[in-house]
Formats: C-alpha cells, sequence, structure tokens
C-alpha cells in the first residue's frame, strides 16, 4: 500500500512530462513545417518572378525583330542576321510573316522550319497589332515545341513574327548549380493548371511529389503554373531535427524525472515505514507492560464484614505505563491487609518492580509479618544505586472488630477516611520510599476507626498537578471524597476519578476504597 | 520530546567554599537527558556536605527525585535552600525532608 501509491504517482509524473514533451516537439514541428512553408512559397515566388521576366525577355527579343522587319520592309537578310543571334540552341525555330488580308506569308525562316499551331498559318492571324507575347500552345512532335508570336505595335504594320522552342523529352532539365531553380524539384506549366500535357519543364519526375506548392505567374498572354517542393530542410538540418531533439531531450528528462520522484517517494514511503514501525514498537511495549500490570493488578477480593473496589487508570498520552499498584489480602471478618503504592519511573521496569514488591509483600505477610517488618524486609529488595528505582509504599492493616488502622508509609500518600459525612486524611509519618537507605527506622501509626466508615487510599495521579503544589491536589481530593460521601462505593470511585483526573492525565492513578459499617 | 533547555544544573560554591549544586527549571524524565554531562562532573566530585540551590527548579517529579536523592547518597550531607512550595511538598509527602535538610519547612 505504502510502496504502489507512489509508483502510481511517479508514473503520472512521468507521463505527464512526456506529455508536455509531446507537446513542445509537436510545436516545434508545426514550427519547423510553418517556416518551411514559408521559405518554399518565397523561393517559389522568385522562380516564378524568374520566369515570368523570361516571358518579359522573349517578348522585347520578337519585338526588336519585328522593329527591324517593319523597318526594312521585311528583309529577309536583316531578318536572319538578327534571329540568328536569338538562337541559342538547335530545334528553334524563328520566322517572320507577312499579313495579307486573310492569308499569311511566309517571309524569311531561320532555324528549323515551323511546325505551326493546329489551324496552319492562319492562326497567326489571331495576333494584334500590341507588340504583345502570344502563346499558341505545346505543339505535338519530337520533340515537342512551345509555340509563340508577336506582332510588333506599330501603326500600319503588317507582319508577325513567330517562334517555336523544342522542350526537353519529359521536360526533364538539370539546373545549373547556383540556379535559383537549384534545389527544388521543379514543374513548369503552360496555363492556369498542372495538365501534365502542358508540361513545359521539370527538375524531378512529375508529378512532383512531397509537400508542394503552387504558384502561377502572368506568361505572355497566358500562365505559367510552378509546382515546387523542396528536395531538403530548407531551414537547415538543425530546425528538422529540432522537434525530434526536443522529443528526445524531453524524454529522457521525463524518465529521469519519475525516477527521482519514485526515489524521493520511495524515501519518504521507507521514512514513515520506519516510522510506523517504531510507534508500533512503542505501542507494542506499552501493550506489554500494560498488560503485564494489568494481570498483576488483583481482582477486588470478596471480604467478609468489608467492602472492597478498586480504580487503576493508566496515564494518558504516554507511551510507557508507570508503576501503580495496589493488593488487599483478608484476614478474618472485618479485618484485611492492603497495599498501594507507586513504582518511580515507567514501562517494562516499572511493572516487573512492582510485581516483584506486589508477591513480596505477601510473602511476607504470610510469614506472619507485621507491616513495619514487610516494610522494612521490602527495603532490602529495591535500592535506588543499583536499580534505578524506587518505590512510594503504603501498608495498612484495618481491624474493623478492634476498631482501629494501622499505618506505614515509604514515600507515600496516606488514606482518607470519610466518616459521619467528614474527610479526614490521616496524619502519618512518612519514612523514605522503598530503594532509599532511611534515616529512621519505619514506626507504624494506630488510628482509631468507627463502625460505619470509607477509607480512600490513591497514588499521586489522583491528586498531582504540574503547576500546582500537592496541597492543592490534596484539598480537591477533599472536598470531592465530601461531595460522594454517602454513594455506593463503585460509584463513588467512578465520581472520584471523573472529578481528580482531568483528560490528557500523564500519570497512572489507583483509588482503593474499603467501607465497613 | 526531550528539551535539553528544559532542566539545567550549575556547580558553584558558597563564598566560603562550601559545594553548591544549583537546579533549574523542570526536573523531569524529559528533562533529566539534558542534565547527563554535569551529572558526570557531579558524581566525579568527592563526597563532601553538599548544599542544593532549588530557587528556581519548577518541576519534580519522581524521576527528579530519583536524580536527587542519587545525589543525597552521593554525598552524604544535604542541605536544601530555597525550594519553592511546590517542589518542597513533593519532598515532604515522600518522606524526603529529613532527608534533604528541610526540617523546618
Amino acid at each position: 500500500m505504502v510502496t504502489s501509491a507512489p509508483r502510481r504517482l511517479s508514473i503520472l509524473v512521468g507521463v505527464v512530462l512526456l506529455l508536455i514533451t509531446a507537446a513542445l516537439s509537436f510545436l516545434a514541428w508545426l514550427a519547423h513545417a510553418e517556416s518551411e512553408e514559408n521559405l518554399l512559397r518565397r523561393q517559389l515566388a522568385q522562380v516564378g518572378t524568374l520566369l515570368g521576366s523570361q516571358a518579359t525577355v522573349l517578348q522585347v527579343q520578337l519585338a526588336d525583330i519585328g522593329q527591324v522587319a517593319v523597318a526594312t520592309d521585311g528583309n529577309p537578310s536583316a531578318f536572319a542576321a538578327f534571329a540568328d543571334r536569338q538562337l541559342t540552341e538547335t530545334g528553334q525555330s524563328l520566322s517572320l510573316w507577312r499579313v495579307d488580308g486573310d492569308d499569311m506569308e511566309q517571309v524569311a525562316l531561320q532555324g528549323v522550319p515551323p511546325l505551326l499551331p493546329d489551324g496552319g498559318a492562319d492562326r497567326l492571324t489571331e495576333l494584334e497589332p500590341d507588340g504583345r507575347l502570344v502563346m499558341f500552345g505545346i505543339l505535338p512532335g519530337e520533340p515537342r515545341r512551345l509555340a509563340y508570336g508577336l506582332m510588333p505595335g506599330e501603326d500600319n504594320t503588317d507582319f508577325v513574327v513567330y517562334g517555336e522552342a523544342p522542350l526537353a523529352p519529359n521536360g526533364r532539365v538539370e539546373p545549373a548549380e547556383g540556379s535559383p531553380l537549384a534545389g527544388l524539384d521543379l514543374g513548369l506549366y503552360l496555363g492556369e493548371d498542372a495538365a501534365p500535357e502542358q508540361l513545359l519543364q521539370a527538375t524531378a519526375p512529375v508529378p512532383i511529389e512531397g509537400r508542394t506548392e503552387t504558384t502561377s505567374v502572368p506568361f505572355g498572354n497566358s500562365t505559367l503554373t510552378i509546382v515546387g517542393a523542396s528536395q531538403g530542410p530548407l531551414t537547415g538540418i538543425q530546425s528538422a531535427a529540432l522537434p525530434w531533439v526536443v522529443l528526445g531531450v524531453g524524454g529522457l528528462l521525463a524518465l529521469g524525472g519519475a525516477a527521482t520522484f519514485e526515489f524521493v517517494s520511495r524515501r519518504r514511503a521507507e521514512a514513515e515505514r520506519l516510522a510506523a514501525e517504531n510507534d508500533r514498537l512503542y505501542r507494542q511495549q506499552r501493550g506489554i507492560a500494560g498488560t503485564l500490570q494489568h494481570a498483576l493488578l488483583p481482582a477486588v477480593p470478596e471480604l467478609p464484614g468489608l467492602e472492597v473496589a478498586a480504580r487503576y487508570v493508566a496515564g494518558e498520552d504516554e507511551l510507557q505505563v508507570g508503576g501503580d499498584w495496589f493488593d488487599v489480602i483478608g484476614r478474618g471478618p472485618g479485618s484485611c491487609v492492603f497495599v498501594v503504592g507507586d513504582i518511580s519511573g515507567r514501562g517494562l521496569p516499572a511493572a516487573t518492580t512492582m510485581a516483584a514488591l506486589r508477591f513480596a509483600v505477601r510473602a511476607y505477610l504470610a510469614e506472619g509479618h507485621t507491616i513495619e517488618d514487610v516494610l522494612a524486609r521490602l527495603r532490602g529488595l529495591l535500592d535506588i544505586e543499583t536499580d534505578h528505582q524506587f518505590a512510594t509504599v503504603l501498608l495498612g492493616d484495618l481491624d474493623v472488630p478492634a476498631g482501629r488502622l494501622r499505618l506505614v508509609s515509604a514515600g507515600h500518600f496516606p488514606p482518607a477516611l470519610l466518616a459521619d459525612g467528614e474527610v479526614m486524611l490521616v496524619d502519618c509519618p512518612v519514612g523514605t520510599p522503598v530503594g532509599v537507605s532511611p534515616s529512621v527506622a519505619d514506626s507504624a501509626v494506630t488510628v482509631p476507626v468507627t463502625s460505619a466508615a470509607t477509607m480512600l487510599a490513591f497514588t499521586d495521579g489522583a491528586v498531582e498537578r504540574r503547576g500546582e503544589t500537592i496541597d492543592t491536589g490534596l484539598d480537591r481530593l477533599r472536598t470531592a471524597a465530601g461531595g460522594v460521601v454517602s454513594r455506593p462505593l463503585d460509584g463513588m470511585l467512578d465520581d472520584l476519578l471523573g472529578a481528580l483526573v482531568s483528560p490528557g492525565n500523564k500519570d497512572d492513578t489507583v483509588l482503593l476504597g474499603v467501607r465497613w459499617g | 520530546m526531550t528539551d535539553p533547555a528544559r532542566a539545567a544544573l550549575a556547580i558553584t560554591h558558597e563564598p566560603e567554599g562550601g559545594l553548591v549544586l544549583v537546579l533549574r527549571g523542570e526536573l523531569d524524565l524529559a528533562g533529566l537527558p539534558g542534565l547527563a554531562p554535569a551529572l558526570d562532573d557531579v558524581f566525579a566530585l568527592p563526597r563532601q556536605p553538599v548544599v542544593l540551590a532549588l530557587d528556581d527548579l519548577t518541576f519534580l517529579d519522581s524521576t527528579g527525585v530519583s536524580l536527587l536523592i542519587r545525589i543525597a547518597n552521593h554525598f552524604g550531607t544535604v542541605r536544601t535552600r530555597g525550594a519553592a512550595e511546590p517542589v518542597r511538598r513533593v519532598l515532604e509527602v515522600l518522606g524526603l525532608a529529613g532527608r534533604f535538610g528541610l526540617g523546618e519547612g
């Protein structure tokens, strides 16, 4: 129970940290993807600008040729001289046509003969004298050709410049190192969309794979559609690796965090377990001592002519019991010897010393000794210097028929006598406690008793409270006893306990009552 | 649980040289451990008449009484002075007034 709870918590901590890591990793990936997307888009825009400007260059070239034709009134050699400079690769075709009503007449040709678009040369009549580059589309063949034309923007012009440029098989071209096209997988299409048959050029197999971006730019009277994808991380290897770095480091931190939490939890659980174990051991010891003490305290005997009752209350809030005890030994009708004592110290040592003294008292009495002699012999059993304990003992010899009570005290409170509604603490000489060498021999006092009375003997728990003198406690006892003197003996002791022993009292308390008459 | 400051014991001397042990605070089970070093010094002293100065002793239980008895046994002759009423009464009801020279109260 104690160990599984921290483990569950540790796992929880680990999972929470992993979730946080996953979230951070995802965010890093998003940021990376976002910047990749932005970069690709920006690169495609640059490519678009570049290719769009090529259309402008082509338009200017054709317009120049047109100007020359107008100026020379279609001189073929002038055309040839000018057009030759424009033909940079084989397979190109550049031709000059004159418009004659609805007919087209080829005036001059440079390069390969033109294929002409579907519909033949008549298609060239669609051109307006505005100097704008017009795309006639891609012509099928080996190789396919891009067809375009222009009519110079001059008044009364009747010339048309027409060109065809060959396209690479599958449009594949290898961009030169350092070209803006390098590093990108590009597909260039004539028209509004990336139709395969409209492919002009490609730097990679089409259709372009991967995370693609598409842009389009004006191309003459048509449009150039550019589809691009980056061949590698545009933002650099660090950016692409960042999500994985975050995931890896975060994962390790999560595991470390969970492990640390587990370690700390286990340490604490162990400490708590030890504390609980110590507590249990203490209680067990108190349990042993308490059990022993209760076992050693006698059942109250039935004595002819006497009513006897006793109460023992263990002190609260202390893990160790004290060594309070009492005993009553019958001696014939209306006669008994009683003993009340208190061993200094607590726990098992006090309980075992108490047992030794209690049985010694019985043994010495059985041998026929007087209570003074019994006390003198008890003194031989205990020595504070060797046993580190002393005991207060009150021995009483009650003989109601003889009308007397003999008492001897070794450091113990004398009893109270309740008779005729009055409470009296017996005046009794007190010798040193058992275990402390006496300065003088113990002497008993003899007190006369009336035919009906109650004797009350007690231990210090009934009268001692921290912060006040014993006399205050004795007065309290006297007052309390006076209030319950007419009660049955058992009820009287219960009432007295209630009045004298405050909750939380730390000391053991014994009350012994003997009533006669 | 044990508070070393609960009880204190000091070895001093009268102007004329007599040994005086000054006990302060609460002399009970909880106060006793704090006294252990001082007690070693006390019990290392030779047997001689001693005065227990208890003016600032506020509480005494059976454990404290045990200690006082062992001190009394060690030195032989003991006089007590300054004991407040609660402390004096504890010694009296234990029959130890004579042992600690508290005869006249």
